[in-house]
């Protein structure tokens, strides 16, 4: 915002001096002048360019700025004749101005150092002057070049503080929205696991409490031990104890599982699961796996699985990756299947390996005759 | 059960079925233990020899060393790592049992020389069979026991090459070693071998520690930045 402004108001300075040589003639002057005045345009074009283009001007380019502006105040004021130097038809005057404003509100401490030079540099090209009835225009021109880059320096300062603490503001406000917006995200993942724990294990102990359970001891167990394996699987999904979504869906179907009554057993192991999957990956990997087992239900012929899943992160990192991605697997012992002599059914390819492909990730089904059959299911992101 | 109860007195000269395998019990979760009794006494081959509430206890008894189950998390509040180490050195082979898995004690117990790690999920045919297979000499590697160790990223934990954290994966995600040998078109029997390795390389780093306190401070070191339930709350 304000190198834009300090940029239009050396275009201005610069643009001032146009109509000079058209209304005295271009003899009038020598031509360093006019090259003078191309070279300092032209540089001036870069140098606010880069400004604007970066939001700063640099303490190089201003010190570049600076020394120019001292190259070019003393060989084209000394090109004027000695009468000339000090008026105002020395093109560069109002640059001088420009470049000490623009010295004085960027170049920090150094600022007065910088302004003094740019001030002594005018004076020092058009000395000649002080020969002449043109001496009050010498030192008029330098208090002018002084008080405009005081001015400058005070207001440019408090414009740059104002926008600092805009800015810190507009970042603090932002930071606290982040917070909030977690600690939502936070208290809603609370409450599901607190709901998870309501519907399941809550329940029960209610139950086993009212006597529900009184003549059924083996259902009570039954509940119990499943419960138990859903609890188990959810202290050890996640990390700091806040339990994964992953960890908490996949514990919720085992424990819920439709063929529990066939399929007794599922030994279900997590470690350290990633907490923020998208909410479509966590639904495939857990329908995915939910298929897995009623297969191993189906066709298996065995009472026992295992599911596990693990935080996994590049390719063949033996330990627990942090890549954020995960690996599931469902694995049983069963009679297995012949995959040369046994397409895969319908089951299979719908709701595992097209499932969890169209999630984004891998998923392959293996297994041989005898040897129970194997579910590996992988996602990165 | 606060005693060493000598349902029969020490490993050998068992009653009724002519022997059988004799295992200690060391656990104060009466609930647990009057289950393991029940269910011990209708497997036909295993024999609750001795139980204990303590590791104390139990070896102030002076069993033969034989096969002892041990509750990871006693409510004495002695450590779990110290509590195997003990048994170890008094020539007892360990299955470690319990209720929360926890990394940090499965690794540390596992170097500390415990022959087998199960949960107590009241699978106990899986118990069974890990008491066989440390009779018949084996060094069982039960499928939890293989998922925690594939799960130790621990800076110190043995080195171990990819082939057999590939194998111990494999075992950890629940398949057979037949499986696991033609997946990774070998026999059985390296399968095997490349686990008694893993179990090795494990056992050698325990040897290196000679002070029970050690062990705590590597469990403390590792357990920094895991969240864990406090065993004796």
């Amino acid at each position: 915002m304000v190198v834009r402004a300090l940029a239009w108001l050396r275009a201005a300075q610069f643009a001032l001096w146009l109509w000079l040589p058209v209304l005295d003639g271009p003899g009038r002057y020598p031509p360093q002048v006019f090259v003078c005045y191309v070279l300092a345009a032209l540089w001036s074009a870069l140098f606010f360019g880069v400004g604007i283009r970066q939001h700063a001007l640099t303490p190089p380019w201003l010190t570049a700025d600076v020394v120019l502006a001292v190259a070019y105040a003393v060989v084209v004021s000394r090109s004027y004749p000695a009468v000339a130097a000090a008026s105002i038809t020395n093109w560069v005057i109002p640059p001088l101005c420009g470049v000490a404003v623009t010295a004085a509100i960027y170049a920090g401490r150094l600022r007065a150092v910088a302004v003094g030079v740019v001030v002594g540099a005018w004076l020092l090209g058009a000395w000649p002057a002080t020969r002449t009835p043109s001496v009050q225009e010498l030192f008029s021109n330098a208090a002018m070049m002084a008080l405009f880059a005081g001015v400058a320096g005070v207001t440019g300062t408090l414009l740059l503080r104002a926008a600092r603490e805009a800015d810190e503001a507009a970042d603090r406000a932002v930071d606290a929205e982040r917070k909030e917006a977690a600690a939502t995200a936070r208290d809603a993942e609370r409450d599901h696991q607190f709901t998870q724990l309501h519907d399941t294990v809550l329940h029960t102990l209610e139950g086993i409490a009212r006597g529900r359970f009184d003549n059924d001891p083996e259902g009570a167990r039954s509940r119990c031990s499943l419960d138990a394996e859903f609890l188990r699987g959810l202290i050890t999904s996640g990390t700091d104890g806040v339990p994964a979504e992953l960890g908490a869906a996949l514990s919720r179907m085992v424990r819920d599982h439709p063929d529990r009554e066939t399929l007794k057993r599922v030994n279900t192991v997590f470690d350290r699961l990633p907490p923020d999957l998208p909410p479509g990956v966590v639904e495939a990997l857990t329908g995915a796996a939910r298929e897995a087992l009623n297969n191993v239900a189906k066709h298996a012929r065995t009472d026992e699985a295992w599911l596990t899943a693990s935080a996994e992160g590049a390719e063949g990192d033996g330990g627990a990756g942090g890549g954020g991605g995960v690996r599931v697997t469902v694995v049983d012992r069963g009679v297995g299947f012949d995959p040369a002599a046994r397409p895969m059914g319908l089951g299979v390819n719908h709701s595992i390996l097209k499932r969890v492909a169209d999630a984004g990730g891998r998923a392959t089904v293996t297994g041989a005759p005898g040897e129970g059959t194997i579910v590996e299911m992988t996602w990165t992101p | 059960m606060d005693s060493v109860t000598g349902m029969d007195s020490g490993i050998s000269g068992g009653s009724g079925s002519g022997g059988g395998i004799g295992i200690g019990a060391i656990d104060d979760d009466q609930m647990f233990m009057q289950g393991m009794a029940a269910w011990i006494g209708g497997t036909g081959d295993l024999r609750l020899a001795a139980t204990a509430a303590t590791v104390e206890e139990y070896l102030a008894a002076a069993p033969e060393p034989g096969i002892v189950t041990l509750d990871l998390h006693l409510h004495n509040g002695s450590d779990p790592v110290a509590n195997v180490a003990a048994l170890v050195g008094a020539g007892h082979q360990v299955i470690v049992v319990t209720v929360v898995r926890d990394q940090a004690y499965i690794t540390a117990t596992t170097e500390a020389g415990a022959a087998a790690y199960l949960t107590k999920n009241n699978n106990l045919d899986a118990l069974a069979e890990v008491v066989r297979a440390l009779h018949r000499g084996d060094l069982p590697t039960t499928p939890e026991h293989a998922f925690w160790l594939s799960r130790d990223d621990r800076p110190t934990r043995p080195r171990l090459s990819p082939r057999e954290s590939e194998i111990l994966r494999a075992v950890g995600e629940g398949m057979l070693h037949e499986t696991i040998g033609r997946r990774l078109g070998i026999g059985t029997s390296t399968v095997r071998s490349h686990l008694k390795s893993v179990r090795a390389k494990y056992a050698a780093v325990g040897r290196d520690i000679k002070h029970p306190a050690h062990y705590r401070d590597r469990v403390r070191e590792d357990d920094l930045s895991r969240e864990r339930l406090d065993p004796n709350p």
